[in-house]
């Protein structure tokens, strides 16, 4: 154990901090070989006296009653804005659940899409015979389209002949390839009938669900 | 305060009880903040007074402390100190502030010791001018021995406590209390040898 400075047991000795007997008996000991140690512990004792007066001489004023008000409402605002925060902070939770659900949802749906479009790529092609007539009643030329809609005839296409022989042909059109169409998904795409010439050129275009793709590429003309 | 109840249970004050008080008041138990704050301001309102001799700032500074202490509440780590080492190194903190902004690190010129009490006896007057020399001697200390002597001697701070609050070790604590009370015997020893004429009590009370 290292010995303390004779200063410091003075100033511990008058403070009344605990100390060992060796101590007690070392400083003892100073005090009586020299004044000037006896004159510091006189000293350092006067020092906590005067101390000890001066922290009982600063007592807290009374407050006024305004003030302490004052800090009970704030500790019931401050204790509100905590509430607020707190159901804000749980509403955030809540939502970015939900959010996350829905965008999970959403991933999961767009992913059974594309699998499902690389399923039925391999008949997505078929071509059926038909006639003319088709552009009259379009809901003969297949079957399998619930509700029959119009050919559109395609630009810059030779026509389409009344009396001529063409072919129906049902594809899947990926959604960018169309100038105006934006769909949320990049890899979406329309199901569609091409009906094409003698001569094996497109001449018009039927969607299966066109009121699909012609309001979404109207409401993105819009937002644009 | 007023809606002050008494609950006798909670009455038996203990430092792990001030830790209970700030986790209802965290609950928003306005009991516990009224209990937290009758019990812990008398020590800041005692080290802010101690480091400026203003009570009004002193005041503020108390004020100050408890509205931090409804904001910050949740800070609170226990395994860091305990919520009165907390609240006076917030204390600290508010008075070092006020310090800088207010430039008055000597109160000696701009003291405001309160309302002026009526005219008191000799001896009053002798005792108080006796404390006014001990607190401008205390004010006279570079700011770090200040700070110990308010927390460790006014404030009643451990050495450990007050080694939380400033954020150093317990010897250093030690060193610099041992040092300002060296300093303080030192300068009030020669202001007792000088006897400088005490003034009169009608020179006092004008």
């Amino acid at each position: 154990m290292t010995r303390r400075p004779i200063e410091e047991l003075v100033i511990g000795y008058a403070r009344g901090e605990p100390m060992d007997i060796e101590e007690l008996e070392r400083l003892r000991a100073e005090c009586t070989a020299s004044a000037a140690v006896a004159s510091d512990v006189r000293a350092q004792e006067e020092l906590t006296r005067r101390l000890a007066a001066l922290r009982d001489a600063m007592r807290v004023p009374k407050a006024a009653p305004v003030d302490d008000e004052r800090l009970l409402e704030s500790f019931r605002a401050a204790h509100a804005r905590r509430q607020i925060s707190r159901r804000r902070l749980r509403l955030g939770v809540r939502a970015a659940g939900l959010a996350a659900s829905v965008a999970a949802v959403a991933v999961a749906a767009t992913l059974y899409r594309i699998e499902g479009g690389r399923m039925s790529e391999g008949v997505s092609v078929r071509a059926t015979d038909t006639d003319a007539s088709a552009l009259s009643a379009p809901g003969s030329a297949a079957q399998s389209v619930p509700e029959p809609v119009v050919f559109y005839p395609l630009p810059f296409s030779p026509g389409v002949s009344p009396g001529a022989s063409y072919s129906v042909v049902r594809v899947r059109i990926p959604v960018s390839s169309f100038p105006v169409v934006y769909a949320a998904e990049p890899y979406a795409s329309v199901e569609a009938d091409i009906l094409l010439g003698p001569d094996g050129i497109p001449a018009a275009i039927r969607f299966i669900d066109p009121v699909e793709v012609f309001v979404t590429a109207a409401a993105d003309l819009k937002e644009r | 305060m007023k809606n002050v109840t008494c609950r006798p249970e909670r009455m038996a004050a203990t430092e792990n009880e001030d830790a209970l008080l700030l986790r209802d008041l965290i609950a928003g138990d306005e009991w516990a903040f009224t209990e937290l704050y009758r019990r812990r301001r008398g020590e800041i309102y005692r080290f802010a007074f101690a480091m400026t001799r203003s009570a009004a700032l002193a005041q503020d500074v108390m004020q100050d402390v408890f509205l931090r202490l409804l904001e910050d509440a949740t800070r609170f780590d226990p395994s860091r100190g305990t919520v009165r080492a907390w609240l006076l190194g917030c204390a600290r903190h508010v008075v070092l502030d006020r310090l800088r902004v207010e430039s008055r690190w000597t109160a000696e010129a701009t003291a405001d010791d309160g309302p002026s009490a009526p005219c008191p006896a000799e001896d009053t007057v002798f005792a108080e001018q006796r404390l006014a020399q001990l607190h401008a001697a205390i004010l006279s200390l570079p700011m770090e021995y200040r700070e110990a002597v308010a927390l460790c001697e006014i404030a009643e701070l451990s050495y450990a406590e007050c080694a939380t609050v400033l954020g150093c070790p317990i010897g250093t604590v030690r060193s610099r209390l041992h040092r300002a009370r060296a300093l303080l015997a030192r300068r009030l020893t020669g202001i007792d040898d000088r006897k400088a004429p005490l003034r009169r009590v009608n020179e006092v009370c004008g």
